[in-house]
């Protein structure tokens, strides 16, 4: 067993960040909020083979990559749609849209009832449902603007074709890579507050050299450092330990969440005034952070869900 | 990333599996949790342990180890875990000090020594925090002075010493040489804790309980043999321990047998709803601590040495444990304060500063792990008798 990243996975990891790289998505998630056009990195995902992952960790990596630059890619509705789907293949309402979601000509997001706020519905070609139903026809309406890097849309259709999926199975991954996504942003948030502690001088001193500021960046990393453990965790039980993934992929988003929020708190209050400007980056991990965890259930339904495992295992 | 047992690791796996099942009526009842009154089942089960091939697996089989890595060590840890079933009885003894004994001993102290400690014959202690000198351990004032005719002579106190009173052997950390800055002048010695002007006092710790003990060395005197490593350098040889001890907080959760579900056992059933956040935070916190241990393991098996970070994992497990006998003693009730959990509560507050306090790990990470500016410090470069 190893649980530490392999010469594969730094790969990825590295075309990633190169290919994400090309856009200034933080800048775009700023004026976004100014009514500009949002990035959206679809194509991206596309070129970069992103759409079609042999397991969830690649999945989680990739998305960890994204959250760190904030970058709208549609991959958490996608992939987590995808691993729904891809268990039931021959399913003729799976087989029609697999294909296509898999090389890229098609876009998915994953709904769970009441089908609100749902992670990157605007623009998507496919919904899946409680991770059991495929929707060709819906509208999504754009839902709040409050991070628009995040794109979320409420969601309603006609009808939808059932093909027998794991509502549970689904609703895992979901959990797990939208922790992901926030252990990416949390992991952002820290490094510009670690390079400017570094920088920033007073009382003669960097303040970083500080204890004050010191161990808040290092509280920081812990919390960071944990939930990436439990991302490995839920990445290994889905394949490996299906009677834990639930417990896994619940943990994953609770500790994520709590890191994310700690880590953008803490960027702005190193930053000083600074942090507090419109045009610094730090309120925009600090949305993210308020907005992560209100989705999916929140955190509370995901700290519920690991009593709830722990009392049932 | 692999995530599943090679063919050969699986094999390893299921042969340990199989083992525990066939002896586990020999194991101790009980779990030795972070100190053992009654040591003497737990002795036995650690020789039983050591002879079927379980502990030590990382020595060199000369020394009677397995002269596998940490990810056979790994396989055990889970496997002991999985069984619930205690490890070795002397953690600090078989991971910590006879490692440091093995990468710096003579043949003569690695023949006479590593055996023994490794059968749980004798059990070993170290003696590096003094009453002055914590945090600070470079500053240690406990002297030892090179005699007319070779050998040496040590006078000092050491305190917070686990295991003293059960010990045969202390690895001790003294100053030889105060004229030069203070990481420079210092040595290591293998101390007999029979040896004449050793006392130990045990130390009762607010658990009730005498744990850890001080231990007060007067005029000792010991042969040259004693002295590991170079003399004058035993800050390398410290660190050499201090990082064997990052292994020990890395898997600290699985040798004293605590399961991520020990503080939702009890309130199974009676779990009133508004503590369910504050439980789901404790089993959440303590799953990381498991993972992030199996994490650094794996770096250690890719042949990294284990950073500062493992300290984190120790931080996070103390603040989870305090904060799952609290949630488990307000479901309970107030008599809960009268059993294992009270008592869990007051030796976490004991673990905080073992193995370094959380400001110390903290700023340690801090500056090596996120490169953040040294802290000032107004002793460097100055000879230890000029501070």
């Amino acid at each position: 067993m190893n649980f530490e990243l392999g010469p594969d996975e730094e790969l990825l990891i590295a075309s990633v960040r190169e290919a994400l790289s090309r856009t200034d998505t933080m800048a775009a998630a700023r004026n976004a909020l100014d009514g500009a056009q949002p990035a959206h990195l679809w194509q991206e995902a596309v070129r970069g083979g992103w759409t079609d992952m042999p397991g969830l960790l690649y999945g989680v990596l990739v998305l960890i990559e994204c959250g760190r630059r904030l970058a709208p890619t549609g991959l958490l509705g996608h992939l987590t749609a995808v691993a729904a789907l891809r268990p039931h293949a021959d399913h003729p309402a799976v087989a029609a849209v697999l294909p296509g979601l898999l090389d890229g000509t098609l876009r998915a997001a994953a709904a769970f009832t009441p089908a609100t706020a749902v992670p990157d519905a605007p623009g998507a070609d496919v919904l899946v449902v409680d991770g059991g139903v495929v929707v060709r026809e819906f509208t999504a309406q754009r839902a709040g603007g409050y991070d628009q890097s995040l794109p979320l849309g409420d969601v309603s259709w006609e009808r939808g074709e059932g093909f027998g999926g794991d509502a549970g199975f689904a609703w895992n991954v979901a959990q797990t890579l939208l922790a992901a996504q926030a252990l990416g942003a949390a992991e952002g948030a820290l490094a510009i507050a670690v390079e400017y502690a570094k920088q920033r001088k007073a009382f003669g001193r960097a303040i970083g050299s500080f204890q004050a500021i010191k161990h808040q960046l290092t509280e920081v990393l812990r919390l960071n450092e944990n939930a990436r453990s439990l991302l490995y965790y839920a990445s290994y039980a889905a394949e490996n330990e299906p009677s834990e993934f639930g417990l896994a992929a619940n943990a994953a988003r609770f500790a994520a969440d709590q890191a994310i929020d700690l880590a953008a708190r803490r960027c702005l209050s190193v930053h000083g005034g600074l942090g507090a400007t419109w045009e610094h980056d730090a309120h925009l991990y600090f949305r993210r952070a308020q907005l992560t965890r209100l989705l999916l259930g929140g955190q509370a339904a995901a700290g519920e869900k690991v009593v709830g495992h722990v009392f049932s295992g | 990333m692999d995530l599943s047992d090679s063919a050969p690791l699986a094999a390893y796996r299921a042969k340990i599996r199989q083992w525990l099942a066939e002896n586990r009526d020999h194991a101790p009842i009980g779990k030795p949790g972070l100190h053992v009154t009654d040591i003497e089942p737990f002795r036995a089960w650690q020789k039983l342990l050591a002879q079927a091939g379980l502990v030590g697996v990382t020595w060199p089989a000369e020394y009677g180890g397995q002269g596998l890595g940490m990810i056979e060590q790994a396989v055990i840890n889970s496997e002991l875990h999985r069984a619930g079933l205690p490890g070795a009885l002397d953690i600090i003894g078989v991971g910590n000090l006879a490692p440091t004994v093995i990468a710096h001993g003579t043949s003569w102290q690695k023949d006479r020594h590593l055996r023994p400690l490794l059968q749980g014959d004798e059990i070993w202690c170290q003696l590096f925090s003094e009453p002055a000198a914590g945090s600070d351990v470079a500053g240690i004032r406990t002297r030892a002075i090179r005699g007319e005719g070779g050998g040496w002579r040590l006078n000092g106190q050491k305190v917070w010493t686990t295991n003293a009173q059960h010990a045969a052997f202390g690895l001790l950390l003294a100053r030889t040489d105060p004229s030069v800055p203070k990481h420079r002048g210092l040595t290591v010695f293998i101390v007999p804790m029979t040896a004449a002007g050793v006392e130990v006092r045990p130390l009762r710790q607010l658990t009730g309980i005498a744990a850890f003990n001080e231990v007060f060395l007067d005029d000792v005197m010991l042969g040259d043999e004693a002295v590991l490593g170079s003399v004058d350098d035993g800050w390398t040889v410290a660190m050499t321990c201090l990082m064997y001890e990052r292994f020990n907080l890395l898997t600290m959760l699985d040798q004293i047998g605590w399961q991520p579900s020990m503080f939702a056992e009890p309130l199974r059933h009676k779990l009133p709803p508004h503590l369910e956040q504050r439980l789901a935070s404790v089993i959440v916190d303590m799953l990381a601590v498991r993972y992030s241990g199996h994490r650094a393991l794996s770096k250690v098996a890719n042949g990294e040495v284990p950073g500062p970070e493992a300290g984190l994992g120790k931080i996070t497990l103390v603040d989870a444990a305090i904060r799952g006998a609290q949630v488990v003693t307000e479901a309970l009730g107030p008599s809960a304060l009268d059993g294992e959990w009270g008592y869990l509560l007051a030796e976490m507050q004991g673990l905080r500063s073992g193995g370094g306090t959380d400001e110390i790990l903290l700023t340690t990470i801090g500056e090596r792990v996120l490169g953040l500016p040294a802290e000032p410090r107004l002793d460097k470069e100055r000879a230890f008798n000029e501070l």
